[in-house]
């Protein structure tokens, strides 16, 4: 960071050198930009300014307009809060004097109230020079200030100069002229709030009514307006949390107790009910409590000896409907999100569902908990963790108005759609889930998707992938735990055309993923683009990287024309496309050796000749845009001298190469011609780390370059 | 009208001497004012008295009994015209006083029998009577009766200060007053220091109180059988006087818990209600049918001795009060039972009220709600209003606070009935107590979280309280509670997750974690200016705002310590100087006494003060126990005065703490180092700084540090918890930490720093629980991490990041100074690893929308 803060002192430098009549607004916007960034820019502007000029030495130009600049961000400065440090730490190692200082203030041309803002702020300073400067000329300042009273705008200063009068020595007599001049120029109106423990002392005498002034005659229907706003405030939910269980025990008591709070409002009773669910268990012995209120209160009704464990619900919804018999529940339900909400347990969701289901008989209004994310993030996640795991009877989700259609050939598989409840077909929830999860609450959403994870994944992965969001983290999170196994299991390719219709980002985010983390998975991933019928967009959209070698997979299948595609793509992206060929054909011999290890037995050597045969397409098709230049800048193709000499280098490699294959035909010779594992594996970690962004394609091309100059054999082989 | 009622036995009893003394027109047109009076046919009584004020133009005892006479026709609407004229009557019988001196003696007589008579509603019945006896004599006795006047008109309206200050002029020269006027001067006196908790002070006045009236209920008899001896004697006159007594009693007593409650200490209820029982039992007379005769009965008994037994009572009532205030609960306790013992026919309810304070002072709150409702009159809506607020402060005490809220917002309501009742008395404004129950609300709703409409509370309870510190240190915790809750306009709040925003595209993507706190107090300040405000105008809550309300808080401290570093100079020298000083000290000190307790009582236990309380009342009980007598009384009375002098000065030290660690805070939040530095060292500074305290300057001092580059000596602060340079102490004990979690002092906050520029990070404050000591150990180790890693010394800073993450796994100040110092390091991969674990990162919206087409 102090690199950074000397670029910027370099910087202000610079702009202050420049000033002139021509930029003067447009560099004090500048300056004031600087300044607003913290204490610390705030400082280095200062000084610089002052260094400029007033400790430089030598001629400064256009000074007046400097002056006038310095000016305007000085009193800017000035009436920040941390002014006395900005001063103080700008003035430090300067060698300031008292002349300086008064000297400084002149230039600034400010009025004795600023001033003495000025002295007083150097009395921060640690510097004991700098400190009794301050002081003695603040002490002119306010004598000055004396004898000519001038008018205070703000209560601030004021406080200001008593305070530091104060807590200087000696200055007993200026302090009795001040407050002397304040009481002369604050009695005709009454005394700011601010400073009434400042002046009380001098003028308590001349105001001797004080208490009957202030308090009975200018304010008495402010009282009655703090009154209102208590008792707006009051918390009927939490009062009946202290005073415990037995405040339902009967219908009466519990009539009185709610009708202190009348009018049961929508919000009131949300709150009233988010603490029954919490508190059904666990609260401490307040019978006593609860008795001596309603003595307290007055109450003449005996309380009953028994002592209650937990709520008495079905008093407590008598007495509501007794007293507010209009309550919109759903209303009430909206006004959960409110500090406080949490369910602790499942006990507690189903003493809170019930209560529900028996104050209103409607479904539950599912939109008050997963319409949109709640500021008690933590609250409605209690929530939803119980209610997606709620048996069906008593939260249900079936009625949400945005409903994933899973349309699932397999009927049989219905028993694996998870609970009852068909949580995980609530559009709304899972993208509740998902906005969660990026606030910092992934860790309790991973939780909860544990169930679906294990019973539904189709349904989770399907539902998932309508939801957006700003970084699709879970989504993510989803789509590589379950497409694996997905694409493991052939019977599942119907997901495979639902995914690609609901997200096609998603899954071919996933296809990637997939492949990088184990290729021989790309035989698979080209079998279901080709069962669902989606392999040609697959190829338009995947990055060149993954979309050549699936083309040269598929054109190894014999079911796509490799050689149309690469011509088509070259002529459209030209550079970018060839670069990416060419790390191919770089890349393909290990590519085809991964294949070896895994499955020894099977026809390596078939690979092999495809990719050869592959490799052949790919120059047969570059190479001719290689060879007319002056085709390729007419038609505006601009590939690369470099690159293409690459090529031409690779393409003599290949041929070296390939004779070399074929001849050894055995079929273990690949393991042991082959790459060795540790070279294939650093090559692959160059290839993933290109692929997940963290290695630039810049630096891979140069390290390719690199290695192959290497005259070391392993970087050859990598 | 508690003034009326006294008042009119007053005139009655004067009228008698004036007629007894001169045989002229005027006399007996005063004997007929005053028994119309008498018979509370006050609209006659004035027209006689006008008549009167015809032929002796500017009498001043004329107009003065003319002004209470009007006084008890329409009841006291306007005090200040009241006021006035008193002063006049004043000012004028000073100066016929001064011209002719000489007729006194005679005077001072009939003055003094009807003064005794008229004990109960003292003060009016002196004024009237002397404005009697003026009619035929002029003397200077006429001044103290109407000064005292004034000063019974300014306890009612809790001008406590004001009404100390005349009181005390008269005290000084108490000798020459007649015996009746001293005496209620003593008793107003008293009820005023006791109300403004100048124990020193009413210690004082008891003392002279049993030296110069002691001999009267001597003769009565010093112990309780003498007393009942006494009894049978006086039977007829004593139950009358007695029921009237009662009557003023059970309502003062009400007052006074309402006070206390209000104050939350029951102590101090308790001075407010003997004052107000003199009031408000003449109110209460008034109201009653049939007390006239009960007057005249008074009148007669009063004239004989009864006093003595009655005397006796309340001075002891007044000793319980004492004692009460000063917090010394056993010998209180002892002297409540003497006083119960004294024997009498009325209900007890002062006695129970001072009972239940008891109970609430030793922490027994169900027996104090019991005694408590035993007392209480619900009839009078001031005394429900003060019975409410009693019981808010007792639940404030069982941490019911929602509960306590609602009884206050009860009080408050029946108050403000009261207010809005026309005409006015004079004792409604006494029985107002909107200021302090208003100041209890904010209380609760500070402890509960509502910071706003606290502050609103104690800006309104300011208008009274202005110059206590605690309440200052109060409105400055609002706006700290408020900036952790990010109801201010600030650019960003300090938080306890990681804010991660994803900028640029493709390969220029980039994490960018959210620089906390940089940014606070930029946008607010500069539109913050407080213009001249009106001086019920609610001020914003901002930081600086917090700022100046802690200045404020600072400056009445140390406006307390100067002045009671002079007192203890000149104790010795003339009383007048140093009483009139240390009495407003004392003011002031008890209300912050009274705050504090609140804190502590919310703690639960009640801490240092009042443990060392205990041991000082061990101590004095055992002294005690010694000799039953006067004197040892006199001397716990005495000793628990002192000891109370030392609670106040610990409590003023402990809000002095707190204020100077959050003042430190705010100059940290608004970006202002060198103060807050200086705020730290003087709060380090501070003799018996708890250990807590000590910890949070520390960590301030050295962020501030950090703030100007100097992390060297930053390192040296928070090096002082490390021992053998790797290991850390625990900064402070559980038990510590435990004397302060009940308090709910919002000032430990975390002054949060950016990643970016990674200054200290103090500590995280989470809710309103303090942190655990090994937390506090691990944000030392936070710290140092930091200010290594500004001074370069990675190898350093990564051990001790490694040690904080440790210790707080999910911490997020750890997790950053661990990436941070991972990415100095340059080990991104880490970094990133680390912040993917925590759990609290939080990733936010921003305008990057993942292309996957590349």
């Amino acid at each position: 960071m102090i690199p950074f803060f000397s670029v910027v002192g370099k910087h202000i430098r610079y702009l202050i050198h420049d000033l002139n009549d021509s930029n003067y607004d447009s560099l004090i916007h500048d300056f004031f930009q600087i300044a607003d960034y913290g204490s610390k820019g705030s400082i280095l502007l200062l000084q610089t300014f002052l260094d400029h000029l007033y400790f430089h030495g030598g001629d400064v130009q256009n000074k007046e307009l400097k002056l006038d600049c310095l000016c305007t961000i000085f009193r800017y400065l000035l009436n920040r809060p941390n002014f006395s440090t900005v001063l103080c730490e700008s003035l430090r190692d300067r060698n300031t004097t008292q002349e300086f200082i008064g000297a400084l203030s002149k230039d600034l041309c400010l009025d004795v109230l600023e001033k003495i803002a000025v002295f007083i702020a150097l009395s921060d300073s640690e510097d004991p020079g700098m400190k009794t400067a301050g002081k003695r000329l603040c002490i002119v300042q306010i004598e000055e200030l004396c004898s000519s009273p001038s008018h205070f705008d703000s209560n601030e200063h004021i406080q200001k100069i008593i305070m530091y009068l104060s807590q200087t020595e000696g200055v007993a007599k200026l302090l009795d002229s001040f407050m002397q001049l304040l009481s002369l120029s604050q009695l005709k109106q009454k005394t700011p709030f601010m400073l009434a423990p400042l002046l009380s002392d001098d003028m308590h005498d001349t105001n001797s009514l004080r208490n009957l002034d202030l308090f009975y005659e200018c304010s008495e229907n402010d009282f009655d307006t703090i009154l209102a706003e208590l008792e707006k405030d009051m918390s009927m939910a939490d009062t009946m949390k202290e005073l415990g269980y037995n405040c339902t025990v009967d219908a009466s008591h519990c009539r009185e107790m709610l009708s202190l709070f009348l009018p049961l409002t929508e919000v009131t009773l949300a709150r009233l009910l988010s603490t029954i669910a919490r508190t059904h268990t666990g609260l401490d012995d307040v019978q006593n409590t609860y008795s001596t209120f309603c003595d307290a209160i007055g109450s003449d009704l005996s309380v009953d000896p028994t002592w209650l464990s937990s709520w008495n619900v079905d008093v407590l919804l008598d007495s509501i409907k007794h007293l507010a018999p209009d309550t919109n529940w759903v209303h009430v339900m909206e006004n959960m999100d409110h500090e406080g909400f949490y369910i602790p347990s499942r006990e507690a969701f189903s003493v809170f569902m019930s209560f529900y289901a028996s104050a209103c008989g409607e479904l539950f209004p599912l939109h008050s908990i997963c319409g949109s994310v709640w500021k008690n993030t933590e609250g409605q996640l209690s929530f939803l963790r119980y209610a997606v795991s709620a048996p069906a009877e008593i939260f249900t989700f079936a009625h949400t108005s945005r409903k994933l259609v899973y349309d699932d050939n397999i009927h049989d598989q219905k028993l694996a759609h998870g609970p009852e409840n068909q949580a995980w077909f609530c559009l709304d929830l899972l993208d509740i889930l998902c906005q969660l999860a990026e606030m910092g609450h992934a860790s309790s959403v991973r939780l909860m998707l544990e169930y679906p994870l294990k019973h539904c994944p189709e349904v989770l992965l399907v539902g998932i992938a309508h939801i957006t969001t700003a970084f699709n983290l879970l989504q993510y999170e989803v789509v590589s735990t379950i497409l694996p196994m997905v694409i493991r299991d052939g019977s599942r390719s119907g997901v495979i055309l639902q995914l690609w219709h609901a997200n096609r980002n998603l899954l071919l985010r996933g296809f990637m993923d997939i492949h990088s983390s184990d290729p021989e998975n790309l035989n698979r991933i080209l079998s279901l683009c080709l069962d669902s019928k989606i392999f040609p967009p697959v190829l338009d959209t995947t990055p060149f990287s993954f979309s050549i070698k699936l083309a040269a997979l598929a054109s190894g299948k014999e079911q796509w024309n490799l050689e149309k595609w690469l011509s088509d793509n070259l002529s459209t992206y030209k550079d970018t496309f060839f670069e990416e060929c060419l790390k191919f054909l770089k890349d393909t011999p290990s590519g085809v050796s991964q294949d070896v290890p895994a499955s020894p037995f099977q026809n390596s050597g078939a690979v092999r000749n495809v990719s050869s045969e592959i490799s052949s397409i790919f120059f047969k098709v570059i190479l001719p845009f290689q060879c007319s230049p002056v085709l390729q800048s007419q038609a505006g193709q601009n590939i690369s001298r470099q690159l293409f000499e690459e090529m031409k280098r690779l393409h003599v490699a290949s041929m070296h190469v390939d004779p070399r294959l074929q001849n050894g035909g055995a079929p273990d010779s690949s393991t042991s011609d082959g790459y060795p594992d540790d070279i294939e594996a650093e090559a692959n970690s160059y290839f993933h780390q290109m692929f997940s962004g963290q290695l630039t394609i810049e630096t891979m091309v140069d390290s390719l370059g690199h290695f192959k100059e290497s005259t070391e054999n392993r970087c050859h082989l990598v | 009208m508690d003034l009326r009622d006294s008042s009119i036995d007053g005139v009655e009893e004067d009228v008698g001497v004036g007629s007894g003394g001169e045989m002229s027109v005027t006399s007996t047109l005063g004997k007929e004012a005053s028994l119309l009076f008498q018979s509370r046919k006050y609209s006659e009584s004035l027209d006689v008295l006008n008549q009167l004020l015809h032929k002796k133009k500017d009498d001043p005892k004329v107009l003065h009994n003319v002004l209470v006479a009007q006084y008890f026709r329409d009841g006291c609407s306007d005090p200040r015209m009241v006021l006035e004229v008193l002063n006049k009557v004043k000012k004028r019988s000073e100066d016929l006083a001064r011209a002719s001196g000489e007729q006194v003696e005679t005077l001072s007589n009939h003055v003094s029998s009807a003064i005794s008579g008229s004990k109960g509603s003292s003060t009016t019945v002196n004024q009237l009577s002397a404005s009697d006896t003026s009619t035929v004599y002029i003397d200077e006795y006429d001044a103290s009766v109407a000064t005292l006047n004034i000063a019974v008109v300014l306890f009612h309206l809790q001008e406590y200060a004001n009404a100390l200050s005349i009181l005390e002029q008269l005290y000084q020269n108490i000798e020459p007053i007649d015996e009746t006027i001293a005496l209620y001067i003593c008793l107003l006196l008293l009820d005023v220091a006791l109300a403004s908790h100048d124990a020193r002070r009413a210690a004082h006045v008891l003392q002279y109180l049993e030296k110069s009236f002691g001999v009267c209920y001597g003769e009565n008899g010093n112990t309780a059988q003498l007393h009942h001896s006494h009894q049978p004697v006086k039977t007829s006159p004593i139950p009358s006087n007695s029921s009237t007594l009662d009557v003023s009693t059970p309502d003062s007593s009400q007052n006074a818990p309402e006070d206390s409650l209000v104050r939350t200490l029951s102590d101090e209820a308790l001075d407010y209600e003997l004052f107000p029982t003199l009031e408000i039992g003449g109110a209460s007379l008034v109201k009653t049918p049939g007390l006239a005769s009960t007057n005249d009965l008074l009148k007669t008994a009063l004239n004989q001795s009864f006093s003595a037994l009655d005397l006796k009572l309340k001075v002891q009532l007044y000793k319980v009060r004492l004692l009460n205030l000063t917090r010394n609960v056993l010998a209180a306790k002892r002297e409540l039972k003497l006083a119960m013992n004294i024997p009498r026919s009325g209900d007890s309810s002062l006695a129970l009220f001072l009972k239940s304070q008891l109970e609430y002072a030793r922490g027994s709150h169900r027996k104090a709600i019991k005694l408590l409702m035993n007392s209480r009159n619900r009839t009078e809506s001031g005394m429900l209003s003060m019975f409410n607020n009693d019981l808010g402060c007792i639940y404030h005490q069982l941490k019911k606070h929602h509960t306590a809220a609602l009884f206050f917002s009860k009080a408050l309501k029946i108050s403000s009935e009261l207010r809005s009742e026309k005409p006015r008395k004079l004792s409604t404004f006494s029985q107002d107590k909107s200021p302090i129950i208003v100041y209890n609300c904010g209380l609760q709703y500070l402890i509960c979280g509502r910071p706003i409409i606290a502050a609103r509370c104690f800006q309104k309870a300011g208008l009274l309280f202005y110059n206590r510190p605690l309440l200052w240190l109060r409105i400055a915790e609002c706006c700290l509670l408020a900036l952790e809750k990010g109801f201010l306009e600030l650019t960003s709040v300090p938080c306890k997750e990681v804010r991660a925003h994803v900028v640029g595209k493709g390969k220029w993507r980039q994490l960018v974690l959210e620089d906390g706190e940089s940014r606070i107090g930029h946008s607010d300040t500069t539109k913050n200016s407080d213009g001249l405000l009106d001086g019920d105008d609610q001020q914003k809550l901002s930081i600086p705002f917090a700022r100046q309300c802690l200045l404020n808080a600072l400056h009445i401290l140390s406006s307390y310590e100067r002045k009671s570093l002079k007192v203890g100079e000149d104790e010795s020298s003339s009383l007048k100087e140093d009483e009139s000083s240390s009495l407003k000290e004392d003011e002031s000190s008890h209300m912050s006494l009274e705050d504090s307790n609140h804190r502590n009582m919310s703690v639960g236990d009640s801490k240092a003060s009042n443990m060392t309380l205990e041991c000082s009342q061990a101590s004095v009980n055992g002294d005690a126990k010694d000799a039953k007598g006067v004197a040892s009384l006199n001397a716990t009375i005495a000793s628990s005065v002192s000891v109370y002098d030392d609670i106040c000065r610990t409590e003023n030290l402990m809000i002095k703490q707190a204020a100077l660690a959050d003042l430190a805070y705010v100059e940290l939040t608004l970006e202002n180092p060198l103060k807050a530095l200086s705020a730290a060292k003087s709060l380090l500074e501070l003799q018996d700084c708890s250990r807590l305290y000590i910890f949070l300057g520390h960590m301030y001092a050295a962020e501030a540090l950090c703030c100007l580059n100097r992390p060297k000596e930053a390192a040296e602060y928070l090096s002082n918890y490390i021992f053998d340079g790797i290991s850390a102490d625990f900064p402070y004990s559980e038990e510590d930490r435990e004397k302060w979690t009940g308090e709910k002092v919002v000032d430990e906050r975390t002054s949060g720093d950016s990643v970016a520029v990674m200054s200290e990070p103090v500590e995280d404050y989470q809710g309103t629980v303090l942190l655990k000591p090994a937390e506090a150990r691990g944000i030392v180790f936070v710290n140092l991490a930091a200010s290594f890693g500004m001074q370069g010394d990675l190898e350093q800073a990564k051990t001790y990041a490694t040690k904080a993450l440790s210790l707080m796994p999910i911490n997020r100040r750890a997790i950053l100074s661990a990436v941070y110092v991972d990415l100095l390091l340059g080990n991104s991969q880490d970094a990133l690893t680390k912040l993917k674990r925590c759990s609290r990162i939080r990733f936010l919206n921003s305008a990057v929308t993942f292309d996957n087409s590349s």
